[in-house]
This record gives C-alpha cells, sequence and structure tokens, in this order.
C-alpha cells in the first residue's frame, strides 16, 4: 500500500546546530501513527516537515505520493488542502472568536461549503469536543484546556487526509486527555484519514496508535508496534515506549 | 546571519515584501470591511495623538518664530504664510508620520510577531492562507490612506493652534495669519511626495520587521524595537531625499 508520508534522509540544521539528522518516516495510511521521544528529539519539526511547513536542508518529502517542491506554490496548496494540523501551541488566532478560528479552514478554501453548512459542522465540532456553547466567546475567556479543544475542532473540521496532532493533550487533565484520545480515535474511524499524533502519553496512546514511531536526536529509531518496541533491544525505545504519563 | 549579512539583506527583504504585498492588492483585494476596520485603527484611534502632538508643535512653532521674527523687524504679518508653508511642505507630513511609526507601525510588528511566534503564521499557511494577502495588505492599505487623512488634520490643527498663539500672545489677526501667499503647487506636490512614501514605507517596515521575530516575548518585543527604530530612521532618511530631489528639481526650473 502506497505511504501517505515518506520522509527520506531529512536534516535540517538552525543556527549550525543539527535538530533533524539523516531523518526518515513512513506513514501507511488509514491508521494512528504515535510519534514519541524525549523532548527536543525532533518530534514537532518532523510534524512542521511533513505538514510542508519546514523545508529541510536535505532530503525529500513525498506526500500522497507527490514529491514537495518548496517552489511550485499550487502544488503546495493541493497538498496542504489534505493536511489539517494542531500545532503545539494550538496557533489560534486572537483576533477570531472561537466559531471563526473553527470554521477557518473551511472559509479559506477555494471553493467553501454554503453557510448554513459551515454553520453546521462547527456547531458539530464544537459539540464533540465538549464546548457547544463556546462558539461566540473569545479566546482569552477560555482556559487553557477549553482553547486545546477548540484547536483540535479546528484541526479536524475539513477531514483532512493527513491529520497532524502535536501534543493534543497538553495541559489537559486525565479524565479530558483520554476523552481527547478517543475522539480522535473515532475521527479516524469515522474519516479514514491517516492520524500522527506526537505525545508523551503512551499510555493513552496505545488506545488509539496502530503503529508507534520513537524519536530520537534529531533521528527516527524506531518504527513498529507497541509490543515489539517494549521487547526493543534498544534501551531507548523500551524507555520511551514505557513511560507512563 | 553576521550583522552585515543582515542589513545587506533588509532592502532586498523589504522590497519583495513590497512586491507581494503590491501584487496581492492588485489580483485578490482585501474584503473592504477588513480595510475599513484596519482604517479605524490606523486612522481614528491615532486621532487624539497626532491632536495634541501636532496642537502643541504649532503652539511652540509660532510662538517661537514670532520671538525670532520680532528680534529682526517689527513686522508678523508674513508669519502665518511662513508657518503654513512649512507645515504643507515638512511638518505635517514628516510629523505625522513620525506618530504613526511610533504608534502603528509598533503596532505591526508587534501583532505580526506575535502571530509569528505563536505559529498563527505557520497556521495560515497550512489553511493556504497567504500571510501577507491576509495579514499585510489590509494594513498596508489602510496605512497608506489614512496617512493623508491624519497628515491634512495634523496641518489643520497646528495651523489652528498656531493661529491661536498667533492671535492671543502677538496680536496677529487670524485673517492676516491664515493666508497661503507662500504656498505653491510645487510645495503641495512635495508634501504629497512624502505622505506617499511614508505610507508606504511604514507598515511595509513594521511588518517585515515583525515576520522575523523569533523566540518568545523578548523576540516580540526585540522586533517591535526594531520596527520603530527603522521606520523612524526611515521616515527622516525619506525626508531628506524628497527634499534634496525637490531642490534639484527646482534649480532647473529656475
Amino acid at each position: 500500500m502506497e505511504p501517505v508520508v515518506e520522509i527520506a534522509g531529512v536534516s535540517k540544521l538552525f543556527s549550525g546546530t543539527p535538530v533533524l539528522q539523516d531523518c526518515d518516516l513512513r506513514l501507511e495510511p488509514g491508521r494512528v501513527h504515535g510519534l514519541v521521544g524525549p523532548g527536543g528529539s525532533g518530534k514537532t519539526l518532523i510534524l512542521k516537515t511533513l505538514s510542508t511547513l519546514l523545508r529541510p536542508d536535505s532530503g525529500s518529502v513525498i506526500l500522497f505520493g507527490t514529491t514537495v517542491d518548496y517552489g511550485d506554490r499550487d502544488g503546495l496548496r493541493a497538498l496542504r488542502d489534505r493536511i489539517g494540523v494542531q500545532f503545539q501551541n494550538l496557533a489560534l488566532f486572537d483576533f477570531l472568536n472561537v466559531f471563526d478560528n473553527v470554521a477557518f479552514p473551511l472559509v479559506m478554501t477555494p471553493d467553501p461549503p454554503p453557510t448554513d453548512e459551515i454553520d453546521q459542522r462547527v456547531h458539530e465540532a464544537l459539540v464533540e469536543v465538549g464546548l457547544p456553547e463556546t462558539a461566540h466567546l473569545r479566546l482569552p475567556e477560555l482556559s487553557g484546556g477549553m482553547q486545546r479543544r477548540v484547536a483540535l475542532a479546528r484541526a479536524a473540521i475539513s477531514g483532512a487526509d493527513l491529520m497532524v496532532f502535536d501534543d493534543p493533550t497538553g495541559g489537559l487533565d486525565p479524565v479530558f486527555s483520554s476523552r481527547i484520545f478517543v475522539l480522535i480515535g473515532e475521527l479516524q474511524e469515522r474519516t479514514g484519514s491517516t492520524v500522527v499524533l506526537a505525545s508523551h502519553d503512551v499510555d493513552r496512546m496505545t488506545r488509539i496508535c496502530g503503529r508507534f514511531h520513537v524519536m530520537d536526536q534529531g533521528r527516527r529509531i524506531y518504527s513498529g508496534n507497541i509490543e515489539d518496541g517494549r521487547e526493543s533491544e534498544d534501551r531507548r525505545i523500551r524507555t520511551f515506549l514505557t513511560v507512563e504519563a | 546571519m553576521t550583522l552585515a549579512t543582515g542589513f545587506m539583506a533588509l532592502p532586498r527583504n523589504l522590497l519583495r515584501l513590497l512586491g507581494e504585498t503590491v501584487v496581492a492588492l492588485v489580483l485578490r483585494p482585501p474584503p473592504w470591511r477588513t480595510v475599513v476596520t484596519q482604517m479605524y485603527n490606523v486612522g481614528f484611534r491615532s486621532v487624539v495623538f497626532i491632536a495634541v502632538t501636532l496642537g502643541f508643535l504649532g503652539l511652540i512653532t509660532v510662538y517661537q518664530g514670532c520671538i525670532q521674527a520680532l528680534k529682526v523687524l517689527p513686522d508678523l504679518s508674513m508669519v502665518g504664510a511662513a508657518f503654513i508653508n512649512v507645515m504643507i511642505m515638512e511638518f505635517g507630513p514628516t510629523i505625522t508620520a513620525l506618530m504613526v511609526a511610533t504608534r502603528v507601525g509598533s503596532g505591526i510588528a508587534a501583532e505580526l510577531g506575535t502571530m509569528v511566534v505563536t505559529d498563527q503564521v505557520e497556521a495560515l499557511e497550512v489553511s493556504n492562507t497567504d500571510p501577507v494577502e491576509y495579514v499585510v495588505a489590509p494594513r498596508f492599505l489602510a496605512v497608506v490612506v489614512m496617512m493623508f487623512v491624519l497628515t491634512i488634520f495634523a496641518i489643520l490643527v497646528a495651523t489652528l493652534a498656531g493661529m491661536v498663539m498667533a492671535d492671543l500672545r502677538f496680536q496677529v489677526n487670524p485673517h492676516t495669519f491664515l493666508t497661503l501667499a507662500y504656498v505653491e503647487w510645487g510645495d503641495v506636490y512635495i508634501g504629497l511626495t512624502k505622505v506617499f512614501l511614508y505610507g508606504v514605507s511604514i507598515p511595509i517596515i513594521a511588518a517585515e520587521s515583525g515576520f522575523r521575530a523569533s523566540g518568545g516575548s523578548e523576540g516580540v518585543g526585540q522586533s517591535t524595537t526594531r520596527a520603530v527604530v527603522n521606520t523612524l530612521f526611515a521616515v527622516i532618511i525619506l525626508d531628506f531625499v524628497v527634499a534634496g530631489a525637490a531642490f534639484i528639481i527646482r534649480m532647473q526650473f529656475e
């Protein structure tokens, strides 16, 4: 089966410091992929790379069978139409209210759906994340956890082929963390999308992630299921895959 | 990036951003509601700031002008004409631009800088929204238009303040003060040219600085400071360049 994402030999330097080193990653379609590793291991950077937001210094990125050409604006637009991202620090637009934030990916498409449909889909997305009464609120009126749920709704609303969640439960209480993971799992089942999520909450990730990828020092050091990883001879892989939240 | 490399890259980055902004305005004009909102932020919210600054400038300039003029000859009949001429050609556009650069330029840089460090710009990009088109273009158009409005307003306020000072302190009749005797069309063109160039340069320099923000709140602070310093430099340098160019052109015709 052709992978949705195929990253090969990707390297990136920031101010002379290597942050991604000859990194590769392959994501098969239609499943939830978990990305784990210590802080600073390059999880966010690899997620930004596969979202076309980070241009590597070397290596290739192939999305949906198309090699990413960063100079081809139309090609990038076509790829980005198929990607939904929840950023680690949420990246909600503070000049818009909750409704407009969630509706943004729908409104900004070249062929936006009718207003009634946008209203309905935003309402449904907010109900799913447990925030049905917040549409009219400004972001400063929401708690950090509520803002994280709004970001989740925005990432998921377009039903993209590839959904990227960077630490979707950071700062959330355990009860709602579980609910978020369930929501992501249900979302994937309903849409059939490929989902990749980075988190430190390995315990809860095991409930929805069919495949894990372990990052360390800018490299992918493991891809496979959780059981094999936990029995790996590499102590780092065993450590990262057995860490509890 | 070394300091020298950064300095050399600045004009190129500014020209590229200006080009992208103009192309975005021509090919995909922003919604008029967005532009009107930005014009309100740039213009209406600057009114008090500019009125107070230019009002006091008018009072002080006329007061000092009259004191100095009286040392030479006891005739203040042309003080108003000279003052209005200088206001149209020099102080009106330039002082207004310095005020707009301080208030609006810093605001644009801080807003964009915050969007950069909180990944909002990347969120726009992944939603296939060009940050230049969505954020910069409406602010650019608003500043260019409102610079003309604010400059006219500033000249009126300063002139009225100067007139009051001349009347109350030096007994110069308002009718005598309010004369355009020294104002030529060439002076008006010089003033308009300055206003246009200031209006173009302030939002572009501020936005470029905002886009270069990195890190956290400290990076936003640095980009805001850089925006204010660079826009103030730009206003002063443009003032000198236009005045110099006008002088050379006038020399050709005389």
